[in-house]
């Protein structure tokens, strides 16, 4: 009673509707900041119907991406856990518990893929970070080794190796349209960077992980080796040779325990993986009918079988 | 009037609506300006709107504004639909730039405004719907909002906290990443 009486019925006159039209326009991460503010804005941005409209409403926009910190974390005895952290504010987003053995595969807008490496069959599991939700898909799809997203576009690294020379391609993909000066429109691959590794050790089977850190810094793990590279300073490797990288990185000890991975490319999205999952009809069309009515139907006709011989004799 | 032919519908076209406010003010608009509100539109295809159309939601203070907003897009409007029957030319797309930058500093210009009159657009942008409008202005609070603390957010809005200390304090865990 002691607020002005018109601010309160102002506040309660906002019709709900008109409230989500004003959060379905913020970043997926004000949004999730938002909750806080009272019981009615938490309401809203937990809406699965509202995050829904915020995933098509944001689905055109490539808003800024950002790299995660994605770490399995096995013990014995309890089921594997994926931890989620993002590195702009340095913070843990969500720790969700996966299949055993799953490892994060790849990044897609505001989703994680994560698999059994090496089983085409096993389900892949998406994940919402934000949400915390998962949703398993039948099957993996065929898996790209070191593609990933560089500023909205997919980059290849490939390693070239010979006698002479061993080297760290960047090949980006430009979309049509891009390049004036080429004719039609096919994709092109570019040749963004090229470095030079020969002083540095090789192994195949090592984990590697590429992304580039807000827009600027591209960082290179392989194995227990993390090397960063300021894209400002050579903006492309056709002028001269290979180049090399700025820094090579100390990374902690145990860092070679864990199975751990950093994707860049992610894009806060408040869409559930849920509306991925295939429809149910096919469960109710195949659905066997109760045991004891098929049990009594095959008992019921199998004497007719055989009262028929009787009475025919 | 089922037989009108072109004539009568120029006729029509520069008829004037006659709007009323709350506190009872009125207000003559051409039917362009009145019918960028889908609200008032209807009124007139049904043909209520004789004796004028009263807007008991809307005061005379915030009926004004969104008047001088409706003149104006009108205006565009009809602009747009010259320009686009007429031969487009060089010359046509340049004055068509010009004139969608001074809509622009025009819709800037209006949405300088305190709060609780941005959200007295907003109700009667919602009650008239008016398309153009109410996106506008909810684009305003968003960007004001973007970025911003909690509680921040209630500062600016007067908004009341009725989440428990609890329940605060425990979707400020699970958000954690949010808050930078």
């Amino acid at each position: 009673m002691e607020r002005p009486q018109e601010s309160e019925s102002r506040s309660r006159g906002i019709p709900i509707e008109i409230l989500q039209d004003i959060l379905v326009r913020l970043p997926a991460k004000d949004v999730v900041r938002s909750s806080c503010v009272s019981k009615l804005w938490r309401c809203i941005a937990g809406d699965p119907s509202f995050r829904k409209l915020h995933g098509a409403h944001h689905a055109a926009a490539l808003s800024e991406s950002e790299a995660l910190l994605v770490l399995v974390k096995r013990e014995p005895g309890r089921p594997d856990e994926v931890c989620v952290s993002n590195l702009s504010p340095g913070n843990v987003m969500c720790r969700v518990a996966i299949p055993s053995k799953y490892m994060l595969m790849n990044v897609c807008n505001g989703f994680l893929c994560l698999a059994l490496h090496g089983n085409d069959q096993a389900p892949a599991v998406v994940c919402n970070p934000i949400t915390g939700e998962t949703l398993e898909l039948p099957k993996a799809p065929p898996l790209v080794a070191d593609s990933f997203d560089l500023n909205g576009q997919m980059c290849l690294a490939v390693n070239v190796s010979d006698d002479a020379r061993r080297e760290l391609r960047f090949w980006v993909m430009e979309p049509p349209g891009e390049i004036e000066d080429k004719d039609d429109d096919k994709m092109y691959w570019d040749l963004r960077y090229c470095f030079d590794m020969s002083d540095r050790p090789f192994y195949v089977f090592r984990p590697r992980c590429v992304w580039l850190h807000n827009d600027e810094m591209l960082y290179y793990r392989h194995g227990e080796m993390l090397y960063k590279h300021d894209t400002r300073r050579h903006s492309s490797s056709s002028n001269g040779g290979p180049l090399l990288f700025d820094r090579q990185l100390e990374l902690p000890a145990e860092a070679a325990s864990y199975p751990w991975n950093v994707c860049g490319g992610y894009r806060p999205s408040l869409l559930s993986p849920l509306t991925f999952a295939l429809p149910p009809p096919q469960v109710r069309k195949r659905k066997e009918p109760p045991f004891e009515h098929t049990l009594l139907r095959a008992i019921t006709e199998s004497k007719r079988p055989i009262k028929e011989p009787r009475v025919g004799h | 009037m089922a037989s009108a032919g072109s004539g009568d519908e120029k006729a029509a076209a520069a008829a004037m609506i006659t709007l009323i406010s709350s506190d009872n003010e009125k207000f003559e608009v051409t039917e362009a300006t009145a019918t960028l509100s889908q609200t008032i539109r209807h009124m007139i295809e049904d043909g209520c709107t004789d004796g004028g159309v009263p807007l008991p939601n809307v005061t005379s203070k915030i009926l004004a504004r969104v008047i001088e907003y409706c003149k104006k897009h009108a205006t565009a409007a009809a602009g747009e639909e010259g320009s686009s029957s007429s031969f487009s030319d060089a010359a046509f797309l340049e004055v068509d730039r010009a004139f969608l930058e001074e809509l622009e500093e025009f819709d800037d210009a209006f949405l300088e405004v305190d709060r609780a009159t941005l959200f007295d657009l907003i109700l009667a942008a919602n009650y008239l719907d008016i398309k153009g409008l109410l996106n506008l202005t909810c684009q305003k609070v968003a960007d004001s909002v973007k970025g911003k603390t909690p509680e921040q957010i209630r500062e600016m809005y007067n908004i009341v906290n009725d989440l428990t200390p609890e329940e605060e304090a425990e979707i400020r865990r699970e958000t954690q990443w949010a808050f930078e």
